[in-house]
């Protein structure tokens, strides 16, 4: 009875919310926020704007690691996924009184770590003191750490500050290394430290616009491509004016993709991109299933960190068609792979039938209904992060109860969605898309049928016939759209927000250059575009 | 990451202690006497707290709206769960209410409960509630608890089924864009509750200075920032002086803490995304416990819960009427998908039923925390004649994905303030939500024109549910 209850009303409005245009930049506010509760009255951001970042765990840790040599302890606050990456959602929330109390908890904890080694607290201060009250040395150690900290020279009033902190944190722990581990937690707890802050200079020839910084550039580029802060180099070339012009960035940037980091970071981000944070909660670490998630996880993290890094002709778009993968004996079995013979992971040939990263357990089983797969799910993952095609969620009050018609296969069981003018409007664009991956199961193990019926993974792409999953990664690689969507997406993540509708056309396929670009391309990119190095002022 | 540092609590009454053994320092009796309330000098009364008690997936409304309305009525099966013979006189009801600023399932509807307010992304799920949630609202008009957390935020199980946006991992927001971390392990809320440390270093001491140096940093930051990102250092600054606060607070009576949860709680269990579920019973009332004490104590007034997230996957493992996979036997059905049925009958008895076993386990966890409320000493009652509970969901029936026959549960008396055991049903056309956490709002002293934004705005309470 009360399934009945979806209404006409509610169907023609869902009908002609769903254009499938490509999405447009910011969505429109619906009303005017009037906030007489609010307890700090929020103030929405400008587009395209500067952005006071903060950093995220994966940045903090990196960073304390690099700067002082240890790894923090204990927890971190979580980050927020915004577009669906922690570096956006970092760009609009702030730090509550439970973060606070992390931060300052794991800020006190690695300080101390770091300066009870006399030998590192000699390296990291660069010079030795001559007693609790040496206010000269406190000044070096300080300019030397917080210049990393914060990401350029401190002022003299950052210094001053510092380092009185440190001769009176000293004169109180009765050590010159006690108080400067003190007064280095308290440049941990920072805004300048745990936010990157960036107020740019004029811009030449532009009265509208307003570039970062050296500094500001250094920082940008340590923290998308290291997920750190920067290192002597960085902050030399910034020094010495080179991050301003193409040329240094494209310097600075070869060297950085190089470096170890650079794998980390970005293959993290990557796997960020491809969003499958419900992997767990999708293949359960249970019975049958024990141990499958963290394979699916390690075999896509192995691909891409192979793709971008060790394959420099792969471009982004070969990711659809790749035919070869990596797994240990059990991802093998799943799969119907011959086990490779160790215990770890090796590098094997996908059959025919699986091709492409979108056919990878990792992704398949995260877009799903908790071990049912669910084709709506499976073709918004596509549309919305790999084409930027902006699909409504469903309005309230819709049925989703969704067995109308019956039948073994799901292309049978939702036929409503796509015969129902109240649902194809949208459900269209994703369903005929989702069908083709039927063949994979909610746990991504091949099948050919379901209930006994003959699974048909065939559908069209925006009018290119595709046969199954691996014909339809072959139409997904020739898209125009896949790429210029990557490059949106990488462009946030680097800058921590959603481009402004006036910076929409620098991600459009047109301008990008023609004939397929690899990821570090598509970084560079990102990297050397008029959004990533400048921003609108006010 | 789950090696923890000394904590904040550890390191305050490790500043406090004056002995051996677990011992909390609080304010004295005269500070905990309520602005507003009916205490006297003489015959010092407990102050009111409120606790949003949140569950994602919503109810089953056939097993959920008594027949009767006002003060005598039988609760349908699903509802009995919280309204036990014991619990029945602090239980309240309102029913044909409609969430009234939401264009969009779970996590609109969540927004709408818990906030008034639309999300500010009307395309998908990547937003965040235009306006603060109730909790904050109510801790911002009321006195906090001195010494103590201005709100404490905690979670149960964290299988969520969307990712985007604040409100699919947070129900506490202190405005758009600026959810309230939770904490999900018993452990580490104990320790910053009620833990103890051996030693005070001069270390720990200096704390309060650093603090002070990095007041000083930020406040120069201020002037080169954008208006949006200088409220966001507003947030940043307002809890390290919050964090100065308690630091500085002094010793006062002492008040018994509960038991450790080391001894029960496991890493995995935490870790482990399913370790949590099987163990949900436990985890719940471990946590609740925990809950109870800090609000008894005065740790905290306000306070919310989220049981599950909106739209949760959360598999009842122990709740035995809640069917597996065929494929793995050893897993229950998660209870979200299974409003989204697509197996193939019509209609599909068995996940239905499923849904409806699922949610009647929730009830039960969220009935053994009331019950856990109620055992616990307060003034000259128990803590559920002084606190009130908000509970409510991201959705009405979930295989509709509904914003009208809303729950909205109000438990605990308010100091007197709550009636207590009504059903309230609005006449008519659905009736506004949002007033129901106005009410409560109302009923702990909490000083505000009005809640909500644009249609769910309101300020209008419920007088049906008041004294």
């Amino acid at each position: 009875m009360l399934r009945s209850q979806t209404t006409l009303a509610i169907a023609l409005l869902l009908c002609t919310a769903c254009t499938g245009k490509l999405d447009g930049g910011q969505p429109a506010a619906p009303n005017t926020p009037n906030t007489p509760n609010t307890p700090n009255t929020p103030v929405p951001a400008t587009p395209g704007d500067r952005l006071m970042r903060r950093v995220t765990a994966l940045e903090y840790a990196q960073s304390v690691q690099d700067v002082l040599e240890v790894a923090p302890a204990g927890e971190l606050p979580a980050d927020v996924r915004v577009l669906g990456f922690s570096r956006v959602g970092a760009g609009t929330t702030s730090i509550n009184p439970l973060a606070a109390e992390q931060y300052e908890n794991v800020a006190h904890e690695l300080a101390r770590r770091a300066f009870s080694d006399s030998a590192r607290a000699r390296r990291l201060s660069g010079c030795t003191p001559t007693g609790v009250a040496d206010q000269a040395c406190a000044r070096t150690a300080i300019g030397r750490i917080g210049a990393r900290l914060f990401r350029r020279t401190l002022t003299e009033a950052e210094l001053t500050l510092y380092s009185q902190l440190t001769l009176d944190a000293a004169a109180h722990v009765g050590s010159f290394d006690g108080g400067l581990s003190l007064a280095v937690s308290g440049m941990l707890q920072s805004p300048r430290f745990l936010n990157q802050v960036e107020v740019g200079e004029a811009m030449p020839g532009s009265t509208t616009r307003r570039r970062y910084t050296d500094y500001e550039m250094a920082a940008r580029l340590a923290s998308f491509v290291w997920n750190s802060v920067p290192d002597q180099a960085l902050l030399d070339a910034a020094a010495g004016g080179e991050l301003v012009t193409d040329d240094g960035l494209r310097t600075q940037l070869t060297r950085m993709l190089a470096d170890a980091r650079a794998r980390k970071a970005i293959t993290a981000l990557m796997i960020e991109h491809f969003d499958i944070e419900l992997l767990e909660t999708a293949v359960p670490n249970v019975g049958a299933t024990v141990g499958i998630a963290s394979a699916m996880r390690e075999e896509l993290s192995r691909v891409l960190e192979t793709a971008i890094f060790d394959e420099p002709a792969t471009k982004f778009r070969d990711l659809f068609t790749r035919d070869s993968t990596f797994v240990n004996a059990q991802l093998a079995t799943h799969y119907g792979l011959t086990p490779p013979g160790g215990s770890g992971f090796e590098r094997v040939s996908l059959p025919a039938n699986r091709r492409g990263i979108l056919s990878l357990g990792a992704v398949l089983a995260s877009h799903g209904h908790g071990g049912r797969t669910s084709p709506t799910l499976r073709g918004l993952f596509v549309r919305q992060r790999l084409m930027c095609t902006s699909i409504p969620g469903p309005p309230a009050n819709v049925s989703t109860d969704v067995p109308i018609n019956s039948g073994a296969t799901a292309r049978i069981r939702l036929m409503r969605h796509n015969t129902d003018p109240s649902c194809a409007g949208c459900h269209l664009q994703m369903d005929p898309i989702g069908f083709g991956f039927e063949q994979f199961d909610a746990v991504a193990a091949f099948r050919t049928q379901e209930g006994g019926e003959t699974i048909d993974p065939s559908g069209d792409l925006d009018s290119v016939a595709f046969a199954d999953a691996a014909s339809l990664g072959v139409a997904l690689s020739q898209n125009q759209g896949i790429e210029a969507c990557m490059a949106r997406n990488l462009f946030r993540a680097a800058a921590g927000r959603r481009e402004a509708p006036s910076e929409l056309s620098v991600f459009n396929s047109s301008r990008l250059p023609t004939g397929g670009l690899t990821v570090s391309q598509l970084i560079e990119y990102v990297i050397l575009s008029e959004p990533f190095r400048s921003f609108q002022s006010q | 990451m789950s090696v923890h540092s000394m904590g904040r609590r550890r390191f305050l009454r490790g500043m406090l202690a004056t002995g051996a053994g677990v011992t909390l320092g609080l304010p004295t009796l005269e500070s905990l006497l309520h602005r507003g309330s009916r205490a006297r000098a003489d015959s010092p009364t407990p102050p009111k707290r409120f606790l949003v008690w949140f569950w994602g997936n919503g109810i089953v409304p056939e097993r959920w709206i008594p027949t009767e309305t006002g003060a005598v009525w039988t609760p349908p099966a699903m509802l009995a769960r919280i309204a036990t013979p014991e619990l029945r006189p602090y239980v309240s009801v309102v029913t044909n209410a409609e969430i009234k600023s939401a264009w969009q399932p779970h996590a609109g509807g969540a927004s709408g409960a818990l906030c008034g307010s639309y999300l500010n992304d009307p395309i998908g799920s990547n937003g965040t509630p235009q306006s603060a949630s109730i909790d904050q609202v109510i801790a911002n008009a009321i006195d906090v608890s001195p010494g103590g957390l201005r709100s404490l935020e905690l979670a149960g199980d964290r299988h969520f089924s969307g990712v985007a946006g604040t409100v699919y991992n947070y129900i506490s927001h202190r405005g758009p864009g600026m959810p309230n971390e939770y904490d999900r392990d018993p452990r580490s809320v104990f320790r910053r509750l009620f833990g103890t440390v051996e030693s005070v270093d001069p270390y720990s001491t200096f704390r309060g200075s650093v603090l002070d140096a990095v007041l000083a940093d930020a406040n120069s930051l201020t002037a080169s920032l954008t208006a949006s990102d200088r409220a966001r250092l507003d947030q940043h600054m307002t809890s390290i002086r919050e964090l100065e606060t308690r630091i500085a607070a002094s010793a006062g009576p002492t008040c018994t803490a509960p038991t450790d949860p080391s001894g029960t709680v496991s890493d995995s269990m935490i870790e482990d995304e399913f370790g949590t579920v099987m163990n949900f019973t436990m985890m719940n009332d471990t946590m609740m416990q925990l809950l109870a004490t800090a609000l008894a104590c005065d740790l905290t007034r306000v306070a919310s819960y989220m049981y599950t997230g909106p739209a949760a996957f959360t598999r009842y493992f122990e709740a035995p009427d809640v069917p597996h996979l065929a494929e793995y036997p050893t897993l229950p059905e998660a209870t979200h998908a299974m409003a989204h049925l697509s197996d193939g009958s019509t209609p599909n008895t068995p996940l239905l039923a499923g849904m409806e076993a699922a949610l009647n386990e929730t009830m039960r966890h969220f009935g053994r925390s009331l019950e856990i409320f109620r055992n616990t000493p307060d003034g000259t009652g128990n803590l559920l004649d002084n606190l009130v509970v908000y509970g409510t969901s991201c959705t009405g029936y979930g295989p509709l994905h509904s914003h009208t026959e809303y729950p909205l549960v109000v438990a605990g008396l308010a100091g007197g303030a709550i009636r207590g055991g009504t059903h309230h049903r609005f006449a008519g056309t659905p009736g506004n939500a949002a007033r129901v956490p106005f009410t409560l709002a109302h009923a702990v002293g909490a000083d505000i024109a009005s809640f909500g934004l644009a249609e769910a705005q309101t300020s209008d309470v419920i007088s049906e549910l008041l004294t």
